[in-house]
Order: C-alpha cells, then structure tokens, then sequence
C-alpha cells in the first residue's frame, strides 16, 4: 500500500532494495572509501615511517606543512570510515544474537568516529601550531 | 567416500564459491547423490534446512584450503588486526600534538624492539590489505575472475605486498 498523495507504485518504492531492504548503499559507500584510500596509503604512509623515531620538533615541522597535514587528516578519517563500515560487516556476518549485534554495531560507529576526530584533533593541532 | 566435481555438479550440489567440499568430511548427513529415486527425477526431502553449521564453521573441517579462501580470509583478519594499528597511530599523533615529553614516551615505545616488531606486522598488513583491496575492486568490475587469473593476481598481490613492505622498512630506517 502506498502512501497518500504517492504517485509511485509498491514496485517502484521497493526497486533495488533487495532483501535486506537497503540495497546496495552500504557497500557501494566501501568501494568509494577504498578506491580513496589507494592514494592517500601512498601519500601518508612513507612520512609517517620517516617521523616514526625522529625528532619531536622535526614530527612538527613534517606536520605543519599544509600538504602532509591534509594527507594525514584525509587518510585519518577515510581510514577510520573504512574501517568503521568493514568491522560493521564483519560483526554482522558472526554475530547472530540481534541485541549483541546492535550493541556492537553501535559502539563501533560511536569509536570509530571517537578516534577518527581525535586523530584529525591532534593533526590539526600541530599543524596550527607550529 | 569423495566424489569428484562434475558429478556434485551434474547432482546439483557444487560448492558454492569454487571451493571443494569433502563429502566424507561432513560433520552432517548429506543426501546420498547417485540413487535410483534420483535417477527417477524423485527428490528428497532437505532434512537438515535450517540445521547446518555456518561458514566459519566449516571452514578446515569441509572446506579444502586453497590460495583464494586463504587470502580472502587474510584480507578480513589483516583488516581487523588494522583496528589496532589506527589506535596505536592516533596516540602516537595525540602525543606529538600534547607536547616533547609525551612524544617521547609514545614514540620510544612504538620504535622499541616489541613496538617495532607491532609496527612491521602492521606494514605488512596495510600493504596486503591495500593491494589485495586494489585485487577486489577489479573483481568489482567484473574482470580477473577465473580460476587462473585470479590465482595468479593472488600470487602477484603477495609479492607486492613483500616489495612495498620492504620499501617502507627501508624508507624508515
């Protein structure tokens, strides 16, 4: 039954949605940050190798250059959204018990989240102040 | 008793996925395959619907392993072991951004032996998670999908992966 004034039939409103009734929106949201996070692994990962062990005012200087700054801010919440939506698919396929499953779907989100701003904080911190 | 694929397949009953199920390994009775009320075009009931064991739990005890469910189960296993290393990155930025004392202290334990060792697995994780991720998105699109190419892609992914996780060791020290 649709709803009043809805011009679409029952058909339409449920086209693409599939069984679970979402249809693809999730994955298709992972493949996005995974062709995103190609680049920005390149781009974070042989800077941050190299200010592993350096100096505590050298880390600053790499961190307050505008380019590296957004690197790591990019790669940190991609990195954390990516993650966020693959630990999601991981509990749904091995946890069956529905109100375990949605507690760790929720705490996952809320987490991943936590510490993607943390790290995009600090980030930002030292790249505003040094 | 193991039965060779053509016939599982002729009875309806190949694997999903390509993987080679050992039918004398099956924790639960499976319908016999060859039988004459088969043969009449009589099924049988599916006695066990709804009552098998799930993947995972197959796994090792049914299933064969092979190059493609051993780096399909790394894939998820590196990602998730990857959890961890976001954590260990984001304190060592919450160090450096909180001031030299705390940075010294995050960054001694993170380029100590153990930390260092953390580290490493870690790189070696991001890369294979990385260029085996590249692998998926080209199934994605629909290419690279049979048996040969695919185990070849496999085997060159794990080289990458070796290559670049070298390249950052080195780029490190």
């Amino acid at each position: 039954m649709s709803k009043p004034m809805s011009y679409r039939t029952d058909r339409q409103r449920v086209h693409g949605l599939g069984a679970a009734g979402e249809g693809v929106e999730h994955w298709w949201h992972q493949r996005l940050t995974s062709i995103a996070l190609v680049p920005l692994t390149l781009l974070f990962i042989f800077p941050f190798v190299r200010s592993l062990g350096a100096e505590h005012a050298s880390v600053l200087e790499t961190y307050s250059s505008p380019f590296h700054a957004v690197v790591a801010v990019l790669f940190l919440l991609v990195g954390f959204l990516h993650l966020q939506q693959g630990l999601q698919v991981v509990i749904e396929d091995y946890i069956g018990d529905r109100p375990t499953r949605t507690g760790l779907v929720v705490a996952n989100t809320l987490l991943c989240w936590a510490f993607a701003l943390a790290g995009v904080f600090a980030v930002a911190k030292i790249a505003f102040s040094a | 008793m193991v039965e060779n694929h053509r016939q599982l397949h002729r009875a309806g009953q190949a694997a999903p996925l390509g993987l080679a199920i050992r039918r004398d390994r099956v924790p639960f009775p499976l319908p016999p395959i060859r039988t004459r009320r088969r043969r009449r075009g009589i099924r049988m009931a599916d006695v066990n619907r709804g009552k098998r064991p799930l993947s995972p739990f197959m796994f090792g005890q049914v299933y064969r392993p092979q190059l493609g469910s051993m780096m399909s189960i790394a894939h998820r296993v590196t990602g998730c072991a990857l959890a961890g290393a976001a954590l260990l990155v984001v304190w060592w930025f919450l160090a450096a951004a909180s001031g030299a004392d705390s940075f010294a202290r995050a960054d001694g334990l993170l380029t100590s032996w153990l930390g260092g060792l953390v580290l490493i697995l870690a790189m070696a994780a991001l890369w294979y998670h990385a260029i085996n991720g590249i692998r998926h998105l080209i199934w994605d699109t629909g290419h690279g999908l049979g048996r040969e190419e695919s185990r070849k892609a496999g085997l060159a992914v794990l080289a990458v992966t070796v290559v670049a996780t070298l390249a950052t060791l080195i780029a490190a020290i």
